[in-house]
C-alpha cells in the first residue's frame, strides 16, 4: 500500500489494518479476496464474448442519426397496451445509513486496482451526447433554441450521470441473453441524453430559485437570459424530454423517470421547509432524505431504467438501482465536504455556500454531534450574525468532516458491492473505478 | 387506396428525407389519406406497399415481463405530432362543408340545446378532491399552498378544461353513460382531466415568475422575489405530479401527447415575450400563438381522452376530437381577446385592455390595422409610449374590427360543431355543442 494515496484513503487504510490487530484477520480477509476480485488491467477485456458482442454491435450502430432512425421507426409498429404492475413507490423506501459503520478497504483497494477509466470507455458514446441533446431541443423560435441549448453549448459539467448509465447499460447488457436489440441500444442511448436533459432542467430552475450568478464556470442561465426566459427554458427541456421518453415505448421507464422528476421537485420543497426539529439522528434522516431526493433519485432511477431498457431482469435492476442511489449519496456527502474544505472550483478556499445558505449538511450535522452548540445555529439557519463563521471554526475542530467522507466512503463502497453482483464486464470495473471517482476527487 | 395511400407516403417520404435525423417535432409529415380517416405512414420501411393494416406485436426486446396481460394491439402511426395548426385551417377558407346535424351556431339566439347543461352534466364526476389535489391542500407548506391557491382559484368556478376531457370521454365512448362511468377507463380520462388542469395551472404560475429588472423597476418589496421562489417551486410541483399521473395512465401515446402541449404551451409563452416586430402585424402569428397558448392544450386533452377511450391515434373518433378541441380552443381564446378589449367598457367607461398593457396585439387590432395604416407602428413598438393604448383602442372602434372578430370566433366555433357532430349521438355532444354556444357568448 505504498502508492500515492490521498488522505483520506490512507485514513481508511489505516483503520482497515487497524481492525486486523483489533480483531484479528477478518477485515483484512475480506478485503483481500476482494481485492481478488478485481482482475488486473487488460484480463477482462474479452472476459465475456457476449459483452465483446454488444460492445461491437453498439460501435457499428449508434449515430445520433441513427437513434433517431431506430426509435422513430420503431414507433411505427404497433404498440399495445399492458396492464403494467407500478413500481413500489420510494416513499417508503429506508435509506439505511448506519452511521456507525467504517470503510471496509474496499475503496483503498479500487484506488490501488487498475480499472478502467470510465471517462474513457464511453468516450465516443460521450462526444455525441450533447449533440443528440441539443438536436432534441430544436425548435423554430432562436431565443428559445438558445436558451434551452445553453448548458450544452457551454462544455462544463462533469458529465458523471449519463456517463453513469452508458456504463451501467453496457454491463448489464453483458448478462443478458439474447443480446438486446439495436432498438434497445439505441433507447438506452437516449435515456442518457434524457437523464442529462432532466438534469439540466432541474439546474435551470434552482439557479432561479437561488438567484445564483454562475454555473460551471459561465454565467448562469438567469443571468444569461432572464428569470422568465430560464424558467421557460427548464419548462420546455422537460416536455421534450418527456416527449423523447415517451418514444422509447415502455411504459416502465417513463413511470421511474417521472418519478425522478416529482423527486426533484419534493427534495426543493423539504429543503424550503422550516427547520425540522429535534437533533442528531431526526436532522439527519431529513438530510438524507433530501439528498436521495435530489441528488440519488435521478441517478437510482436512471440506472435502473438503463438496466430495464436492456431486458435485464429484476435482480440486475435492483442492483443497478442500488449503485445509482449510492452513488448519489457518496457524491452529495463530497460535495458537502469540499464546500467545506475548499474544492478546485473555489481556488481551494471553503467556499461555505451551505452555511451562507442556512443549511445544513452532513459534516455540521455530524459535528454537532461533539458540539452541541451547532444545534441552535442550525435551528436559526445561520442567521445571525458570525454565525457562519463559528460554525465552520467548530466543524473543523470536531471529526465532522472525516466522519462525513467515510460515510461517503462506505456508500461507495456498497456502490461498488452492488456493481460487482453484476456479470464480469470492463463496464462493471468501470463502474467501480467511478464509485471511487466520485469519493476521491476535488472538484 | 392502396396506391393512392403509397403515392402519398413516397411524397411523404421524399419531403421527410430532408428532415432525416431531426427530431424536430413540427417538421415532419404526418399525412391524412385522400379517402378520410387518415393513413397510417410507415416511414423507415423499404417497402413501402408492405401492408398498412397488419398488426404485428411489437418487438420486445424485454426478457421478463411480469404479469403482463397483452390487452389489445393497435397499429401506432408514427407520432411525429405535427401541430394542429399545420393540419387543420386558422382562416376561413371557401364554403364549409355541410354536416348532417346541420347544427348552425349564432350568438344572438339561445344554446342549441336549451335542456343541457354541460357543466351540471360532470358536476359530479369532477371529483373535487383527487388524492394528488388533497395533499395540497392540507398542508401548510408554503409552496404547496400557493400551488393549490391557484388550483382552486378560477374565474367562474367551473373548471373548463376538466369538464370538457369529461364530455369528450362520453361522446367517444360507445357506452351509455351508466356503465360507463365506473369503468377503470373512464376514471383514467378522470386523472387526465385533472392533469390537463395541473399543466394549465403550472404554466400560469410559471407565467407570473418575475425577472429582476421588473421587481427593481416596480420597487417590489424583497418578499415578492421570495414569491419568485415559490412560484417557480409550485408550477414545478404541479409538473411533476402531473407526469407521474400521466406516466401511470400507461399509454405511452398519451404521455406523448400531453408532453407535446406543454412544449407548446412554452412555445407560446416565448412568442409572446419575443417575438420580431414584423410578426406582431401578421394574422397568422396570432392565430399560431393562440394555438400555442390556448387550444393545443385542450386540443391535446381532447385527442388522449379519445385514445384512453380505446381508439386508434387515426381514427375518425380522435380526429374529430382533436378538431373539435383545436377549433374550440381557438375560439375560445378570440373571445378572450375581443372581451379585452370590449368588456368593462359599458361599466367602467374603458375597457381593461390588459393585453395591450402587456404589448400584444390581438386580432381586433390586426383587424383594424390592416384598414388604418397609423396603428401599424403602435403595435409594431408594443403600445410601450404613452397614450399609445387609448389611440389604438379609438382607431379600433372606427373599423369593423370586433365585428369582424367575432366572425372569426364564430367560424371556429362553427367548425367545432362541425367537427362534434362527426361523433355518435348522445347527451354529451349535445353538451360539447352548447359549449361552443357558452364561448361564444359569455361576457366574463
Amino acid at each position: 500500500m505504498r502508492s500515492a494515496v490521498t488522505c483520506s484513503t490512507r485514513t481508511a487504510v489505516r483503520r482497515c489494518c487497524r481492525h486486523v490487530t483489533q480483531r484479528g484477520q477478518q477485515r483484512c480477509e475480506a478485503h483481500r479476496s476482494w481485492a481478488e476480485q478485481i482482475p488486473a488491467a487488460g484480463a477482462c477485456r474479452s472476459s465475456s464474448f457476449l459483452a465483446d458482442a454488444v460492445r461491437d454491435s453498439v460501435k457499428e450502430a449508434l449515430t445520433s442519426r441513427s437513434i433517431n432512425h431506430i426509435i422513430n421507426g420503431e414507433a411505427s409498429k404497433p404498440a399495445s397496451l399492458v396492464d403494467v404492475p407500478t413500481l413500489q413507490s420510494c416513499d417508503d423506501f429506508v435509506y439505511d445509513i448506519d452511521l456507525e459503520r467504517q470503510p471496509s478497504g474496499k475503496f483503498a483497494a479500487a484506488l490501488e486496482a487498475r480499472l478502467p477509466d470510465p471517462f474513457r470507455l464511453v468516450a465516443s458514446d460521450m462526444k455525441t451526447l450533447s449533440d443528440g441533446c441539443k438536436e432534441l431541443l430544436g425548435t423554430d423560435h432562436p431565443v428559445l433554441q438558445s436558451a434551452a441549448q445553453y448548458f450544452f453549448d457551454v462544455d462544463g459539467g462533469k458529465k458523471v450521470r449519463p456517463v453513469m448509465v452508458l456504463l451501467m447499460s453496457r454491463a448489464c447488457n453483458a448478462s443478458c441473453a439474447p443480446p438486446p436489440a439495436p432498438f434497445a441500444l439505441a433507447c438506452q442511448r437516449r435515456l442518457a441524453e434524457i437523464t442529462e436533459m432532466i438534469h439540466t432542467a432541474s439546474l435551470f430552475h434552482d439557479d432561479v430559485i437561488d438567484k445564483a450568478d454562475t454555473r460551471r464556470g459561465a454565467p448562469s442561465a438567469n443571468r444569461a437570459f432572464g428569470n422568465k426566459l430560464a424558467i421557460l427554458a427548464g419548462d420546455f427541456l422537460l416536455a421534450r424530454a418527456s416527449v423523447s421518453l415517451s418514444r422509447l415505448r415502455s411504459v416502465e421507464t417513463v413511470e421511474l423517470l417521472s418519478t425522478v422528476i416529482e423527486h426533484l421537485v419534493k427534495g426543493e420543497v423539504l429543503q424550503m421547509r422550516p427547520h425540522v426539529d429535534g437533533a442528531g439522528t431526526r436532522a439527519f434522516e431529513y438530510y438524507v432524505h433530501k439528498t436521495y431526493y435530489k441528488t440519488g433519485s435521478l441517478m437510482a432511477n436512471s440506472c435502473q431504467a438503463a438496466a430495464l431498457l436492456g431486458g435485464s431482469p429484476a435482480a440486475v435492476q435492483r442492483d443497478a438501482h442500488e449503485y445509482g442511489k449510492r452513488v448519489g449519496l457518496a457524491f452529495q456527502l463530497i460535495d458537502d465536504v469540499l464546500d467545506f474544505e475548499g474544492s478546485d472550483a473555489s481556488l481551494g478556499k471553503p467556499a461555505l455556500n451551505d452555511l451562507k445558505e442556512g443549511l445544513a449538511t452532513a459534516p455540521v450535522l455530524l459535528a454537532a454531534e461533539e458540539h452541541p452548540a451547532l444545534l441552535d445555529m442550525v435551528a436559526r439557519k445561520f442567521g445571525r450574525d458570525g454565525d457562519a463563521a463559528a460554525a465552520h471554526e467548530l466543524v473543523l475542530r470536531s471529526d465532522g468532516i472525516a466522519r462525513a467522507r467515510d460515510l461517503a466512503i462506505v456508500q461507495a463502497e456498497l456502490a461498488m458491492d452492488a456493481a460487482t453482483r453484476l456479470a464480469p464486464s470492463e463496464e462493471r470495473d468501470a463502474l467501480v473505478a467511478l464509485a471511487a471517482r466520485v469519493v476521491d476527487r476535488r472538484r | 387506396m392502396k396506391t393512392t395511400l403509397c403515392t402519398l407516403g413516397a411524397c411523404a417520404l421524399a419531403s421527410a428525407g430532408s428532415n432525416e435525423g431531426r427530431l424536430a417535432v413540427p417538421q415532419t409529415a404526418f399525412v391524412r389519406g385522400a379517402g378520410g380517416g387518415g393513413a397510417a405512414l410507415l416511414r423507415h420501411r423499404s417497402s413501402s406497399s408492405s401492408s398498412l393494416c397488419s398488426t404485428r406485436l411489437q418487438h420486445r426486446c424485454r426478457s421478463t415481463r411480469s404479469a403482463a396481460t397483452v390487452r389489445r394491439s393497435t397499429v401506432v402511426a408514427t407520432l411525429d405530432l405535427k401541430p394542429a395548426f399545420s393540419v387543420y385551417a386558422t382562416l376561413p377558407v371557401g364554403s364549409r362543408a355541410q354536416s348532417e346535424e346541420g347544427v348552425e351556431l349564432d350568438a344572438s339566439k339561445p344554446a342549441p340545446f336549451p335542456s343541457i347543461d354541460a357543466f351540471e352534466m360532470v358536476k359530479e364526476d369532477l371529483a373535487p378532491f383527487t388524492d394528488s389535489i388533497k395533499e395540497l391542500v392540507d398542508t401548510q407548506h408554503p409552496v404547496l399552498s400557493m400551488a393549490a391557491k391557484h388550483f382552486f382559484e378560477r374565474r367562474h368556478g367551473k373548471r373548463f378544461r376538466p369538464t370538457i376531457v369529461c364530455l369528450m370521454s362520453r361522446a367517444v365512448s360507445e357506452q351509455p353513460y351508466e356503465t360507463l362511468r365506473t369503468s377503470q377507463q373512464y376514471k383514467r380520462q378522470g386523472q387526465l382531466g385533472t392533469i390537463t388542469e395541473m399543466i394549465h395551472v403550472a404554466s400560469l404560475i410559471h407565467d407570473d415568475v418575475l425577472d429582476e429588472a421588473e421587481t427593481r423597476r416596480g420597487g417590489l418589496a424583497v418578499h415578492k422575489l421570495y414569491s419568485n421562489k415559490v412560484a417557480v417551486l409550485a408550477g414545478d410541483y404541479l409538473l411533476a405530479r402531473a407526469s407521474v399521473l400521466l406516466a401511470r395512465l400507461n399509454n405511452v401515446q398519451v404521455v406523448e401527447i400531453m408532453a407535446t402541449a406543454l412544449d407548446s404551451l412554452v412555445q407560446g409563452e416565448i412568442m409572446q415575450l419575443q417575438s420580431a416586430p414584423e410578426d406582431l402585424l401578421d394574422m397568422s402569428h396570432y392565430l399560431k400563438k393562440s394555438y400555442y397558448k390556448t387550444a393545443s392544450l385542450i386540443c391535446s386533452a381532447c385527442k388522449s381522452a379519445a385514445l384512453l377511450g380505446g381508439h386508434d391515434f387515426d381514427s375518425d373518433l380522435a380526429v374529430a376530437a382533436e378538431e373539435y378541441g383545436y377549433h374550440m380552443g381557438l375560439a375560445f381564446q378570440i373571445v378572450d381577446d375581443i372581451l379585452d378589449v370590449t368588456a368593462g367598457a359599458e361599466v367602467l367607461g374603458k375597457p381593461a385592455m390588459a393585453d395591450m398593457s402587456l404589448g400584444l396585439a390581438t386580432a381586433p387590432l390586426l383587424y383594424a390595422a390592416e384598414e388604418v395604416k397609423e396603428l401599424r407602428p403602435l403595435i409594431k413598438r408594443r403600445f410601450k409610449e404613452p397614450g399609445d393604448k387609448e389611440a389604438a383602442f379609438a382607431y379600433v372602434l372606427k373599423t369593423d374590427a370586433i365585428a369582424r372578430s367575432r366572425a372569426l370566433a364564430l367560424w371556429h366555433a362553427q367548425r367545432a360543431v362541425d367537427a362534434a357532430a362527426r361523433l355518435p349521438p348522445s347527451p354529451a355532444r349535445q353538451a360539447l355543442i352548447n359549449v361552443c354556444h357558452t364561448v361564444l357568448t359569455r361576457n366574463k
